[in-house]
């Protein structure tokens, strides 16, 4: 059996074995197992053979995982924007003003601002009403 | 099925990635079921099947701009994730087993299917042939050329313990 395993090997190596000769060859060495480098190479081919679809089809697979992580994703991005928002509604305003008598003081400088700036504007208004009825009469005439 | 056990080895022989590999045999499965009608017609289903199996392997590749010929190949992390590794092992044979493992996955891409169709999953030259759309002297060539690769390295090492 052995030398005839042995011309099987041979032939194999020249790459002149049929499909069933070799299975013959890895029926051999799988019940003789050695430790030589061309025993290494046979046991190679049979725990590649073992490999089975079962346990990458229990993994949840890349599409799934993608999923997950844009979910993981979007929560972080949640997450990191929440506080900004909170923390401009919550921010206390610079130019507030605590004591009620500066609060009045200050209001009270913002509304002569503005009555000076109207003031300012009756009098270019008079000058206009002036105009026009000067326009009026040379219309009349 | 034991076929998509077939597929998923061969896929995984090409792309690598066990995630990825279960994917791509996942599309295999739908486009056989939608070309199920071509059945009774098909002379050989393990190599329809098979064919099918590579082209949907190329498709993600080329879609996802995926090299197959990279230092990953051969990187060892990957290599114990499809080889376990026995810690009772000696060092010695753990190595030379590192180094046959090396050896094939770092042959040329035909050679490395054609290994996987003929030596993991024995398919005869004419399937393997029908898989790869090659002739059939092509398949012959190409399979003595990549065992007379691997037999250099059996040789070496059992003359130097080790092959470089």
């Amino acid at each position: 059996m052995e030398s005839r395993i042995k011309s099987l090997l041979e032939k194999y190596w020249q790459g002149e074995t049929s499909v069933e000769e070799e299975s013959l060859i890895k029926e051999y060495l799988k019940s003789n197992p050695d430790q030589s480098p061309e025993g290494m190479y046979f046991e190679n081919i049979e725990t590649k053979k073992t490999v089975s679809s079962q346990k990458a089809f229990d993994h949840p697979g890349r599409k799934i995982r993608r999923v997950w992580l844009s979910v993981a994703a979007a929560v972080l991005i949640v997450l990191i924007t929440i506080p900004f928002i909170f923390n401009n509604e919550s921010a206390p305003d610079q130019f507030a003003v605590e004591d009620p008598t500066e609060a009045l003081e200050i209001t009270r400088a913002s509304l002569m601002m503005i009555s000076d700036g109207l003031n300012k504007g009756k009098t270019y208004s008079k000058e206009l009403t002036k105009f026009s009825e000067a326009k009026q009469l040379i219309k009349k005439q | 099925m034991p076929a998509t056990d077939k597929m998923y080895r061969y896929a995984l022989s090409i792309l690598k990635d066990p995630g990825v590999a279960h994917d791509v045999v996942q599309d295999c499965l739908v486009k056989i079921w939608q070309n199920r009608q071509k059945l009774p017609e098909i002379k050989s289903i393990d190599s329809w099947v098979m064919r099918i199996t590579r082209n949907q392997c190329y498709d993600w590749v080329k879609v996802n701009r995926f090299s197959l010929q990279t230092d990953r190949d051969i990187n060892r992390d990957d290599l114990t994730m499809l080889e376990p590794v026995d810690a009772d092992q000696p060092v010695l044979v753990r190595d030379q087993k590192n180094w046959l493992f090396k050896v094939i996955e770092s042959l040329p891409q035909k050679q490395k299917e054609i290994y996987q169709l003929r030596e993991v999953e024995e398919m005869t030259y004419q399937e393997i042939a029908e898989v790869l759309s090659l002739s059939l002297a092509e398949v012959k060539v190409t399979l003595h050329r990549t065992r007379v690769k691997i037999r250099e390295t059996i040789k070496k090492i059992e003359d130097y313990g080790v092959a470089n």
